[in-house]
């Protein structure tokens, strides 16, 4: 690691800061990284001001608002954050740095369920986490933006007070805006699909009687992308099978399945 | 993975938050949105909405979109509108058509995700419109006469578009000239519309000119600018503030080629072109500053593999090392390599006039562009 990305005055850069979340939790954090949350920051000079003689180490900065598992986040997306007081780089190092940066971000948001978002941005909300609010804001921006009215009134546990005539006024007029949209329970599924799951295979099993037979119209022959495998390439018993659809679209897209 | 299920989706969130999530938000969701709740309507309807969502986009340069007209000889009533969505990393999204209010139109200006469009033949009346492409709303302007002179006389009108800073206003400009017969008289009327107060007004003063030589003006800093010819034969860049209605003149920065201005990264672009020779590219850094008049760029021949023209010059690449020019279809011109490059897109129409965009609110109280095959495929109810 080279010197020039070390600060200065070495004792301000290695101070640290104990905050305490809701849960009772007591985290160490930099005083760079936790100068960035505006309220510590408030806090931190409000205590100085009243001349308290022991700074930073020993006082706890109580964070009730804040969960444990919340800050845990937060701090980690801190750190990655370019420290105000480093001293320039050069523009490759910065190119590099950013792209880190931007690789850090994706790792962290496909990890993170939507609903783990709001409470991010509760909390970076709450700490004036500027920088954090930005990002996490704009992270579930790119949520719910092809997202379905159904969806966001679920997501943000909004009541809809408006009457059936007036909602279809909306929908009518601004038909354009609900073209290509996921019906929310896809948009469900996909969630709850996202956790990985494994296919083992459990093995072959021989001798049932009677023998299962694919239905007739079940489609057969080779697979468009892969001539080695046969279709159908996942089947399993049933055969008139209700499944449910939303009023707007159809499972054929026919009119006459609207 | 990390947080206890006591903490999740259900609980209230406050309307502040909302907010500035959906700040972020392009402007297809939030039309959508609309019909979440009433307070997400009133939120959005809201004009510190619209404004705040505009300064966001325009901050982060996000939301942008080219509009495309198709420019086809043949068939001029068919000619089609597009969108292309345009990223933050300058790469162009799939061009997809969208329809125009009422009829055939031609692109006069644009500013701030709102376009306007003129019908104009000499000797008959105008139509303009202006619209907001991404939210598919309209707002026609009311037919306004010309108080001609003399009825013995012709009248012949320019127009321009643009922003007026100081009263967060969208203004339409007409100059119209008169003609006794071949002559120009040395009388000009200007009127300006308001999108606001959604009228006409007439502009008291006289243009200190003597011929106007742009054909539509170039809109900048609340300013509409064209080139003129004052009376000693002397051509210059006639510029008309719109908030304190003055006029005000500038010096060209170049006498040889073909004037024409346009607006680029900004600033007042200048252009002397000679075709088939050079097309000569300065900026004005600083407004009303003469003497910040700089070349930029200088199309010569070998840069481009076509005919130099009038390239009309739409907006700098991401790191200002590009500019994205319109010859029939697109270019980028590299300044360094002096180099220009065309624009390989098969969704786009073989040739177009293109407008920038960025997705805003505005206008969301004007009427609805009627989309027509959506009106032949409507169930009849």
């Amino acid at each position: 690691m080279s010197n020039t990305s070390e600060n200065p005055n070495p004792s301000s850069s290695s101070a640290k800061m104990t905050l305490k979340t809701s849960d009772n939790e007591l985290f160490e954090v930099e005083e760079a990284v936790a100068m960035k949350f505006c309220t510590v920051k408030q806090y931190f000079e409000d205590e100085k001001d009243s001349d308290v003689a022991a700074r930073g180490s020993t006082t706890v900065i109580p964070l009730p608002n804040v969960h444990s598992a919340v800050l845990t986040m937060l701090i980690s997306y801190g750190k990655k954050l370019p420290q105000s007081n480093a001293v320039a780089d050069n523009h490759e190092e910065e190119e590099t740095k950013k792209k880190e940066r931007k690789k850090y971000e994706q790792g962290l948001l496909k990890n993170l369920m939507p609903g783990e978002l709001l409470d991010l941005i509760s909390a970076a909300n709450y700490l004036d986490f500027k920088e954090g609010l930005e990002f996490f804001n704009q992270a579930l921006a790119d949520h719910i933006q092809n997202k379905s009215v159904e969806y966001v009134r679920k997501f943000f546990g909004i009541k809809n007070d408006y009457e059936p005539h007036e909602e279809e006024k909306y929908r009518e007029e601004y038909a354009w805006a609900f073209e290509g949209i996921e019906c929310w329970l896809i948009g469900e599924l996909k969630q709850f699909m996202a956790k990985t799951k494994t296919l083992d295979i459990a093995g072959t099993l021989l001798g049932i009687k009677p023998a299962l037979i694919v239905a007739s119209f079940s489609v057969r022959g080779l697979n468009s992308l892969d001539s080695n495998i046969l279709k159908p390439e996942m089947i399993a018993p049933g055969e008139n099978i209700l499944a449910a659809w939303i009023n707007a679209i159809g499972p054929t897209g026919l009119d006459s399945n609207t | 993975m990390l947080i206890s299920s006591t903490s999740m989706m259900s609980h209230y969130v406050p309307l502040e938050l909302i907010n500035r999530i959906l700040l972020r938000l392009p402007v297809k969701a939030l039309i959508r949105f609309l019909c979440v709740s009433k307070e997400w309507s009133a939120l959005i309807n809201s004009s510190n909405f619209t404004k705040n969502q505009l300064s966001h986009s325009i901050e982060t340069n996000s939301n942008r979109t080219l509009i495309l007209k198709e420019t086809y000889i043949n068939r001029p009533l068919q000619s089609r509108f597009f969108s292309v969505p345009y990223s933050d990393n300058d790469q162009f999204g799939k061009a997809v058509q969208i329809y125009q209010p009422l009829h055939n139109w031609d692109i006069l200006d644009y500013c701030h995700g709102l376009v306007c469009l003129l019908f104009y033949k000499y000797k008959e009346k105008e139509d303009i419109v202006i619209w907001n492409p991404l939210i598919r709303k309209y707002r026609k302007l009311p037919m306004e006469p010309i108080d001609e002179p003399e009825s013995s006389c012709d009248s012949f009108s320019r127009f321009g578009f643009g922003y007026d800073p100081s009263n967060d206003d969208y203004k339409v400009v007409r100059i119209a000239e008169f003609y006794e017969g071949p002559v120009l008289m040395d009388f000009f009327e200007v009127k300006v519309y308001s999108l606001k107060s959604q009228c006409w007004k007439k502009i008291e003063k006289q243009l200190p000119i003597k011929e106007i030589w742009s054909m539509q003006s170039v809109s900048l800093n609340g300013a509409f600018h064209w080139i003129v010819e004052q009376d000693d034969r002397l051509e210059s860049i006639l510029a008309f503030d719109l908030a304190n209605e003055k006029f005000q003149l500038f010096r060209k920065p170049l006498n040889e080629g073909m004037p024409i201005l346009d607006v680029l990264g900004g600033c007042l672009c200048f252009m002397g072109v000679v075709e088939e020779t050079y097309s000569d590219f300065w900026l004005m850094k600083e407004y009303g500053d003469e003497s910040s008049w700089t070349r930029i760029y200088k199309i010569e021949p070998g840069a481009v593999p076509w005919n130099i023209d009038y390239f009309k010059p739409l907006l700098f690449s991401k790191n200002g090392k590009k500019v994205l020019m319109e010859e029939v279809s697109l270019f980028w011109y590299d300044i360094e390599k002096k180099r220009g490059k065309m624009v390989k897109n098969q969704s786009f129409p073989k040739r177009f006039k293109t407008a920038t965009c960025i997705g805003s609110l505005l206008l969301l109280d004007g009427d609805c562009v009627i989309d027509l095959t959506q009106k032949k495929n409507k169930r009849k109810r």
